[in-house]
């Protein structure tokens, strides 16, 4: 399954990344490595380019400059084992489908459209359901779950499409505290089992507690590493700079106090 | 008794907009149809006004031609000026193009002596004057968006539910999109000799939102409009003649003509209609039923 032409290639390797949308530079010369075998998460502050970062890494938006590489290769080449879990609010939830149809379209990714869909298909989503603990919801409607149901959907699709990298942009904006266990479970329980997790996320909080890297984003790179070195607080304070508010300040020295 | 071509062409149709139709809805274009209608009128004028023809596959041709490029219009409005928002692009697109048509419809009427009636029909629907030719027309239109739907199923559901996402998976084809927006112009035009420019997205909206209603899977949804588009199409022909008879009775005048577009249409609002009320009743004696069970607790 993995592309072994470059088997000691990172997972991610960004260099000199800029994105510009519209008159706006979102991302300004980024470089950063995501060795395999982690749970990375990608910290910044609203309108840091965090979402840009992912869009870019998954070829929706084309650098003005610089290269991205997936396991050695550029995205078109890789992308069949790349898993991307898109913002919950950004979809139609009134769309006509169940549970299990939508970690089935997981599934269809690695099927040529003249391929009937088989057993093989149908056990895989329905294992990955299993994992995120919808099994019992496979053929409720998609529009009566909740928030964090609806997370967990889109993570179980991810889980069908078995990747070796899974990129989540916000996957824990509203979503309930049970939710949010389960999902960060289900990534650290991947990342224990050799896949690589890539996370936009916002509370800083959970990252130096249960993430093993970090990517530090303002439109510039902050810092990148193990969650011990770069979350200091003088790279949180280039990250979030004036625009820091009050928890999110207490909460990252409360986070480096529980380091120290 | 009704003409047979009208009965099958009717069917054929109503089939062809069920299907069509589901995915119209479920992209949330329901009035995308409404505007690539009135887009293909100016190229059904202009081709009258050049071949002269009464023949419904040559027209058709010249409409295609201008519902592609109503749809062109709309994409390239929509990347060039991020100001423009969708309603604004589909009203400018649906009123620009249709005002080109009729504009040259007068000086087409005057070239093409007689065609004024044949214009006309377009306009509003003229189902009882469907010949097998038009039929033709429809059911090769059907079967291709047939083996279109068919054989990229998954695609299509994918890109309805999920474009963003499909776009980062390595089983999305670059073609399906446009390929779906060209049979949707194919298809509004097939349907124009029965329903007309201004009624026929009607049925591309009425038709799965009744099976939208009744089923919780895309799948069975779209079957259920297409096999709802064809009974409805099939009997409004039936429908016309017993409402004229029926207003002979009560009139005593024999020449009576009712429309069957216009019928086909509102017996497809009605299902729409009663389908939503049978909702709203069925949602309110559920919340009454758990009510009682909550009031029984205690």
């Amino acid at each position: 399954m993995l592309p072994e032409r470059y088997p000691n290639a990172p997972a991610l390797d960004v260099e000199d990344v800029t994105v510009v949308l519209g008159d706006r530079t979102v991302l300004w010369d980024i470089d950063a490595v995501v060795p395999r075998r982690t749970l990375c998460a990608v910290v910044g502050p609203n309108g840091a380019g965090k979402t840009t970062f992912i869009r870019a890494v998954i070829g929706l938006l084309q650098p003005i400059s610089g290269r991205i590489r997936i396991m050695g290769e550029p995205f078109v080449k890789a992308c069949r084992h790349v898993a991307y879990v898109p913002q919950r609010a950004g979809l139609d939830w009134d769309f006509p489908a169940t549970v299990l149809d939508v970690a089935t379209m997981g599934t269809y990714t690695s099927l040529p459209w003249w391929r009937p869909m088989g057993n093989e298909q149908r056990n895989r989503a329905k294992a990955a359901l299993e994992t995120v603990g919808l099994i019992d919801l496979a053929s409720r409607s998609i529009g009566e779950l909740s928030g964090g149901q609806q997370q967990r959907v889109l993570l179980a699709r991810a889980l069908a499409q078995e990747p070796e990298l899974f990129l989540l942009d916000e996957p824990f904006q509203g979503v309930d505290a049970a939710s949010e266990a389960s999902i960060l479970a289900t990534l650290t329980s991947l990342r224990d089992a050799g896949r690589t997790v890539i996370v936009v996320h916002h509370d800083l909080h959970t990252v130096a507690e249960r993430f093993d890297r970090a990517i530090l984003l303002n439109v510039r790179k902050i810092a990148d590493g193990p969650v011990s070195e770069c979350m200091n607080e003088t790279n949180l304070r280039r990250t979030f700079g004036a625009r820091v508010g009050f928890d999110e300040r207490t909460t990252a020295t409360r986070s480096m106090a529980n380091d120290a | 008794m009704p003409d047979f071509a009208v009965v099958v062409g009717c069917a054929l149709t109503g089939i062809l907009y069920g299907l069509l139709g589901s995915f119209s809805l479920a992209r949330n274009q329901a009035l995308l149809g409404d505007v690539l209608s009135h887009a293909a009128w100016p190229g059904l004028v202009l081709m009258l006004g050049l071949t002269g023809s009464r023949n419904f596959a040559i027209l058709g041709i010249g409409a295609c031609l201008a519902g592609l490029a109503g749809m062109a219009v709309l994409d390239l409005l929509g990347r060039g000026s991020k100001r423009m928002k969708p309603d604004a692009r589909l009203a400018l697109v649906l009123s620009g193009f249709f005002a080109v048509g009729m504009l040259m419809a007068r000086p087409v009427q005057t070239i093409r002596p007689g065609s004024q009636g044949h214009l006309q029909a377009f306009l509003f629907g003229q189902t009882a004057a469907l010949v097998w030719p038009d039929v033709a027309v429809i059911a090769t239109v059907l079967a291709l968006s047939l083996i279109f739907v068919v054989s990229r199923w998954r695609d299509l559901t994918v890109l309805c539910f999920d474009p963003v996402w499909r776009q980062t998976t390595p089983a999305a084809s670059m073609a399906t999109s446009p390929l779906l927006d060209t049979i949707l112009v194919l298809g509004i035009v097939a349907g124009l000799p029965v329903a007309g420019v201004a009624l026929v997205s009607a049925l591309l909206v009425c038709l799965p939102v009744t099976a939208r209603v009744l089923t919780k899977r895309f799948l069975p949804g779209t079957v259920l409009a297409m096999l709802l588009g064809g009974f409805l199409g099939a009997s409004a022909p039936w429908m016309v003649m017993a409402l004229e008879s029926l207003a002979q009775n009560y009139h005593g005048d024999s020449t009576l003509r009712l429309p069957t577009g216009p019928v086909f249409v509102l017996a497809g609002a009605m299902c729409a209609g009663g389908a939503l009320v049978l909702r709203q009743l069925v949602r309110s004696f559920r919340l009454k039923a758990s009510g009682a069970i909550s009031h029984a607790a205690d």
